[in-house]
């Protein structure tokens, strides 16, 4: 047993597994961003997963019909905004509660693009076609001797390398800016900043905008770059993924993109798992698990603090 | 000119109005995609109703909607949006299962309430989770729920794959014993069974329970005024907790009863999203639980008739589950069918356009 289990690990943890994880943490690092503006302005937007599907779904037709991916992560990166637009005017001047509506463009996501698919393809389930110009994969020829090194430094999409500085630059301006100061204003206290003279509706419009923008990238990349086709129900729970290594980290891009990692990992070894028969449920489960326990001790030392300060106040 | 307070009518009529206009963009889209409305329109009809096989089997999705559409009711009622109920649905089969093919042969009124009662219970315990986390660490529900119900699918996922196996072809448990079954009703070739029965319970339980008991006083006020509810007494923590933890039962039972009346052994991914039908039934009447077996009934009907539709007309049903969700849209922002402002609009630019007319009349 002992011999066997060896040699399963062994197979497991190989090399190739960071190229893995990488490329399974990108397109839950983009959801993840959706998840993360909007909470900074206090709106929990659980609609990713439906833009996500738009996404892939116009990604990969906008594709096979030009022939241009750039253009195709253009118009999906629109259409998440295009959608963003609707469920900010819902949400901001209609009053429409934020689960209902994001709950409705996940459903309308996932239906929509399974009725697009079979009236405009004429398929059902998946489409794949050689006519889908995927996102380019940039190798790096000079790392081609060492098969360990050009496996985690070469191979990756456009998209991929993208993410790190858009990571970077989404920390900078929500940390680091005025703009982002603003912003995050309105979500700690709403009534403060419409005080010091900020249009809370225009920054919550901003930042649902932006998030739509990620969303639909994050769809564009999973559909494009991620793989080369469209599969009904493709996003696969990415968008909650996300929402929950935004609840990881904190709000914070940076340890939110982390914590898409930790999905990325389990992602990738439960899929190594399969073929050995062993039970891979249970990694499945460990960043889910691994966020509600992080988010309930969180809020708990929070609380055990508070009361401490509390009382040695009340003892002085 | 335009009175502010709103009679009781009106919501009533702008639902309807959204209720039109997306019945319009249906049979548009329809029109479009080169097929006849009418013909859509008169195939998902007789795919729900007509036959007992359709009847059938609009009755078993509605039993599912009608149960699953009470327990979202109670937990919307105190503002807290609970997505779970998918997880508490897998766990509450799974557990209703179990007892069904570990326990010897009983006669079925000892075990087909055993069975129902241990989903119940495990679904429950599954729920308090979310609710504990909600009441006492006021941490958002939104998250925990669609997180603990992927942890649910994995967990009966394992169950069902190791300790549970029936080891054949196909990922499922062995069939629960044959007393545990509950009846079917008399509409042969479907699957409806006599949990109708138990889901028309439920939904009385929960009315008599949010109109008729001081706990259902406690839990409707408890969201609109948490802070008047803990200055006379209420705690309202508990009430919260006691809330989503009724609410998980009543999921696990609806998974109960899909397995005890449906399958008989608990498949693998055998409920696609259905908890989601429960919950769309209920946002579809805003919560107003007078209605929602109407509601449910609807989405049942949208369900099995989409499907009759699908097989007649060639239109796809994927197109119907688009526009069910628009609808909802429609109706939840149903203050932009303000038909009176139209009205008046109209009024006023019909005489801005005669205006000495107007002007004569009114001078009268």
């Amino acid at each position: 047993m002992n011999v066997s289990l060896g040699f399963v690990l062994s197979k497991i943890f190989t090399y190739s597994l960071v190229h893995d994880m990488l490329a399974a943490s990108v397109p839950i690092v983009l959801a993840c961003m959706c998840a993360v503006i909007s909470r900074q302005v206090n709106i929990i937007n659980i609609a990713a997963e439906g833009i996500i599907m738009f996404g892939c779904f116009f990604g990969v037709m906008v594709s096979y019909f030009t022939g241009s991916w750039l253009l195709a992560v253009l118009v999906s990166v629109l259409l998440g905004v295009l959608i963003s637009a609707i469920m900010a005017v819902a949400y901001l001047k209609y009053e429409v509660n934020i689960f209902v509506l994001g709950l409705c463009i996940n459903m309308i996501g996932t239906a929509c693009t399974r009725f697009l698919l079979q009236v405009i393809f004429k398929t059902s389930g998946n489409f794949v076609s050689e006519k889908v110009v995927p996102i380019p994969r940039i190798n790096l020829p000079f790392l081609s001797d060492s098969p360990v090194l050009s496996s985690i430094f070469s191979g990756y999409t456009v998209t991929e390398i993208l993410v790190i500085p858009l990571v970077i630059l989404l920390w900078f301006m929500l940390y680091k800016s005025v703009w982002g100061l603003q912003l995050r204003s309105v979500g700690l206290n709403e009534m403060a900043s419409y005080t010091s003279g900020i249009d809370v509706n225009r920054k919550k419009l901003v930042a649902l905008l932006l998030s739509g923008a990620f969303a639909g990238l994050a769809g564009a990349h999973l559909s494009l770059g991620y793989s080369c086709m469209f599969i009904e129900n493709m996003s696969g729970g990415r968008g909650y993924m996300g929402m929950a290594a935004m609840q990881f980290g904190a709000a914070n891009p940076i340890w939110a993109a982390l914590g898409c990692l930790l999905f990325g990992f389990s992602n990738s070894v439960a899929n190594r798992l399969t073929p050995y028969g062993i039970p891979n449920q249970f990694v499945t489960m460990i960043p889910y698990v691994a966020t509600i326990l992080i988010l309930a001790i969180s809020v708990i030392s929070q609380k055990i603090r508070s009361t401490r300060q509390e009382s040695s106040l009340r003892k002085s | 000119m335009i009175e502010n307070k709103e009679k009781r009518y009106e919501p009533i009529i702008r639902i309807c109005i959204a209720f039109l206009v997306a019945f319009a963009v249906f049979a548009a889209i329809i029109a479009i995609c080169g097929y006849n409305p009418l013909d859509a329109f008169y195939q998902m009809f007789r795919g729900a109703f007509v036959g007992k096989f359709n009847f059938g089997s609009t009755i078993e999705d509605f039993i599912l909607i009608l149960i699953v559409g009470s327990a979202y009711s109670l937990t919307r009622r105190i503002g807290f949006f609970n997505l779970g109920l998918e997880g508490c649905l897998y766990i509450g089969a799974m557990f209703s299962c179990a007892p069904g093919f570990l326990l010897p042969d009983l006669p079925s009124y000892i075990i087909i309430p055993v069975c129902l009662i241990s989903g119940m219970a495990a679904a429950a315990i599954w729920a308090s989770i979310a609710g504990a986390m909600k009441a006492f660490l006021n941490v958002n529900e939104a998250c925990t729920t669609i997180m603990l119900n992927y942890v649910a699918i994995a967990l009966t996922d394992f169950l069902l794959n190791n300790p549970w196996s029936a080891h054949s072809a196909a990922p499922e448990t062995p069939h629960v014993q044959a007393s545990a079954m509950l009846p079917k009703l008399p509409l042969a070739p479907s699957r409806a069974s006599t949990a109708i029965f138990i889901a028309i319970a439920v939904y009385a339980f929960v009315f008599f329970l949010t109109y008729r008991t001081t706990f259902g006083f406690k839990f409707r006020n408890v969201a609109d005024n948490p802070r008047f509810c803990e200055a006379v007494g209420i705690k309202s923590k508990w009430v919260i907790l006691g809330t989503v933890i009724l609410s998980g039962a009543l999921g696990g039972l609806a998974g109960g009863c899909e397995i005890l009346g449906v399958y008989g052994n608990f498949i693998q991914n055998f409920s696609v999203n259905s908890a989601f039908n429960g919950i769309i039934a209920c946002l579809l009447v805003k919560n107003n639980l007078a209605l929602l077996p109407i509601s449910a009934l609807f989405i049942a009907f949208t369900r099995t008739g989409g499907n009759g539709m699908e097989y007649y007309t060639g239109v796809p049903s994927a197109l119907i589950d688009t526009v069910v969700p628009i609808l909802i849209l429609f109706v939840a922002m149903d203050r932009i069918f303000d038909y009176k402002r139209l009205w008046y609009w109209l009024k006023g630019k019909l005489q801005s356009r005669a205006p000495a007319k107007a002007k004569g009349g009114s001078a009268k």
